[in-house]
């Protein structure tokens, strides 16, 4: 008989979600969603704020990436004051964003993900963890761990505290870098390299057992989206935004973030609070792109660090065109930590990067500002409207884990294909429907953003799995 | 699976700028949320805590929870003080006792400090010689960023007993 598995919640990512199955008479799944659960209404209750508030505020949208909030909503407002920031300032701004990756990345891949990796997708529920990694792998969970503090401490000799830091603001940042800090920070990083070397190659040497997740992991063709810059490589904080297809051909080269609105669409779903991103020449469902580490890794023409391009390398070695498997996010989002870790070196090395001149000041010159900048899930987008006194009338958050909803979403539906079905559902199964969502490395607590009154759909179904009656609020 | 030897190969607090372990400032954890009134008192006796000693004698780490980094921040030093409200006491009751490193069933969310211990030294290779937990009873819990009159009255007495602890403590050369 037909008959529905619910996933709830699904575990060891940020934020609620929970995810449905529908499979008919014969255990075959028909359907599945994941359903985004929280709403959190930041667009609205900024409304009437100064816009200068609206790094500390947003920054709260999330605990574990509010570096990413303050950086993109710092560069709204600098768009609102219609400043240049100083080049010092904006350095400083990337280096906190690179850190921020850094400790993001490290989080998803040693505390959510690596039990999976480590001990199998079909291990005991109890043992998968990063506290039981630590007695099981206990090198390895102090490399995790140390490199999550690792960038933790170096948003904290930035910007005095590593959560929720407010030393971002409109025009630049509020204190210039010591050169005390900086030596303490380029002590720290020979160290860190070698951690995620390390990591590098016992996570290559494990891929192997998981051939048959590689194949159905959200293992599909779409487009791919994220900031370049001029010379065609990766780009986190400023640049224009390029999209490739699955063949790796330039749809759309030079996009101007700013003009985000022009070429992404937002689409919404009935059964989730998290919106549809897509690419508005193709429609919806047909435009669905994905972003973030295994998009901004295909984008990338090559990559300007030394040991992150040998790493880039070996991975676009895997495939002639762009690296489709969502199961290798992994392994982008450990090429990303080198490289992250790489530039804070090379940006530190600037004797400039102790100017004392690290904000410019100004009114509001302009109505609206745009600021986008790759987070560690991808692109990031804060769009503000003020009135002249410079309060907020209108905000838009596009944020870098709604981009990925579509794929997520098809993505369930594939593995959930292969590995649920009859009547026995092991719990492993189950695992690797919720792992294929770990690769992504969802925020749902950043993504939840709806404008205007949710849609609705009520279904009443017969315990046959039949609809009785629906009612809707489009 | 590995033997469980612990690794000591990353810990940023090993960097060759490090002066060492042994001669280490004591380390001050506090967790709370400022925003939940009585819940944020061990972030308020943090940040006066500033002005109590030069960083040379105590850092301090505050945060909304325990989180297993804090691991390898235990690992760089030879004395801990955990700082939090306690939702168990009288508001205002204030509490110090010694912590020892013990394995128990934790969450990654929920980690309290002998589990903590018990992670710097299984990952790093070192935990704190000495450990201690000061909790304050507290009663109000509702959204504001003000703590309620018993905290407030009891502040200056908890300073006093960090200052004691932190004073005694004399990092070895």
């Amino acid at each position: 008989m037909p008959r529905t598995i619910v996933i709830d919640p699904v575990t060891r990512l940020e934020g609620h979600g929970k995810i449905t199955l529908q499979l008919d008479e014969a255990g075959v799944v028909q359907d599945a969603t994941f359903h985004v659960t929280q709403l959190r209404g930041f667009e609205k209750f900024c409304e009437g704020r100064p816009f200068y508030e609206m790094p500390n505020i947003t920054a709260r949208i999330c605990g574990i990436c509010p570096v990413s909030h303050l950086v993109a909503s710092s560069k709204a407002c600098d768009a609102i004051l219609a400043v240049k920031i100083p080049p010092v300032a904006r350095n400083l701004r990337q280096i906190m964003n690179l850190a921020q990756l850094i400790q993001s990345h490290a989080l998803s891949f040693f505390y959510l993900s690596s039990p999976d990796l480590l001990l199998g997708m079909d291990a005991p529920p109890e043992e998968r963890s990063i506290l039981h990694i630590a007695h099981s792998h206990p090198s390895i969970g102090a490399d995790g761990i140390g490199l999550r503090q690792f960038g933790q401490r170096i948003i904290e000799m930035l910007a005095g505290k590593r959560i929720h830091p407010g030393w971002t603001v409109p025009g630049g940042v509020n204190e210039p870098l010591s050169a005390e800090k900086r030596d303490q920070i380029l002590g720290l990083i020979p160290a860190a390299k070698d951690a995620i070397q390390r990591t590098l190659g016992w996570f290559k040497g494990a891929t192997e057992k998981f051939s048959a997740e590689i194949e159905v992991f959200a293992n599909f063709p779409t487009l791919f989206m994220g900031l370049v810059n001029e010379h065609g490589l990766a780009e986190y904080y400023d640049g224009a935004l390029r999209v490739i297809d699955s063949e790796g051909n330039i749809i759309a080269g030079e996009l101007n973030p700013a003009h985000y609105a022009e070429f992404i669409g937002e689409a919404v779903e009935p059964y989730t609070y998290m919106k549809f991103p897509y690419y508005k020449p193709l429609g919806y469902p047909g435009g669905t792109y994905r972003v973030g580490p295994l998009a901004r890794l295909n984008l990338a023409d090559r990559c300007d660090t030394p040991l992150a391009d040998v790493q880039w390398r070996e991975f676009r070695a895997m495939s002639s065109k762009p690296v489709l498997s969502s199961f290798h996010y992994h392994y982008a989002r450990l090429i990303e930590m080198l490289h992250a870790t790489e530039k804070i070196e090379s940006l530190l090395a600037d004797q400039a990067i102790l100017d004392k001149h690290v904000r410019a000041t100004a009114s509001v010159n302009n109505l609206e500002g745009v600021g986008v900048a790759e987070a560690p899930r991808g692109t990031l987008i804060h769009h503000y409207k003020v009135d002249e006194n410079g309060l907020i009338v209108w905000a838009n958050l596009v944020i870098a884990t709604g981009h990925n909803n579509a794929a997520m979403n098809r993505g369930i539906l594939q593995t959930a294909r292969h590995y649920v079905q009859g009547e026995q559902i092991a719990e492993g199964m189950l695992n690797r429907v919720e792992a294929v969502v770990r690769t992504f490395d969802p925020c749902l607590s950043c993504s939840t953003h709806a404008m205007g009154r949710m849609p609705l759909a009520v279904e009443l179904r017969a315990p046959d799995g039949s609809l009785v009656r629906e009612i809707r609020r489009d | 699976m590995e033997a469980a030897q612990p690794n000591t190969a990353f810990h940023p607090a090993l960097a060759p700028h490090q002066a060492g372990r042994a001669g280490g400032p004591a380390l001050l954890l506090a967790c709370g949320n400022s925003l939940r009134r009585d819940d944020g008192v061990g972030l308020k006796i943090a940040e006066a805590a500033e002005h109590l000693f030069p960083a040379s004698r105590l850092r301090i780490v505050s945060a909304q929870q325990f989180t297993p980094e804090m691991a390898a921040e235990l690992a760089e030093t030879e004395m801990v003080i955990f700082v939090d409200a306690s939702a168990v006491d009288e508001p205002g009751a204030i509490r110090v006792v010694s912590v020892a490193a013990r394995e128990e069933a934790a969450e990654t969310h929920r980690l309290g400090p002998p589990a903590l211990l018990a992670m710097a030294q299984t990952l790093c290779g070192h935990a704190p010689a000495r450990a201690f937990v000061l909790t304050i009873g507290a009663g109000c819990f509702g959204y504001g960023e003000d703590i309620s009159g018993p905290l407030r009255r009891a502040v200056p007495r908890a300073l006093r007993l960090l200052t004691n602890l932190v004073s005694a403590f004399s990092p070895q050369a």
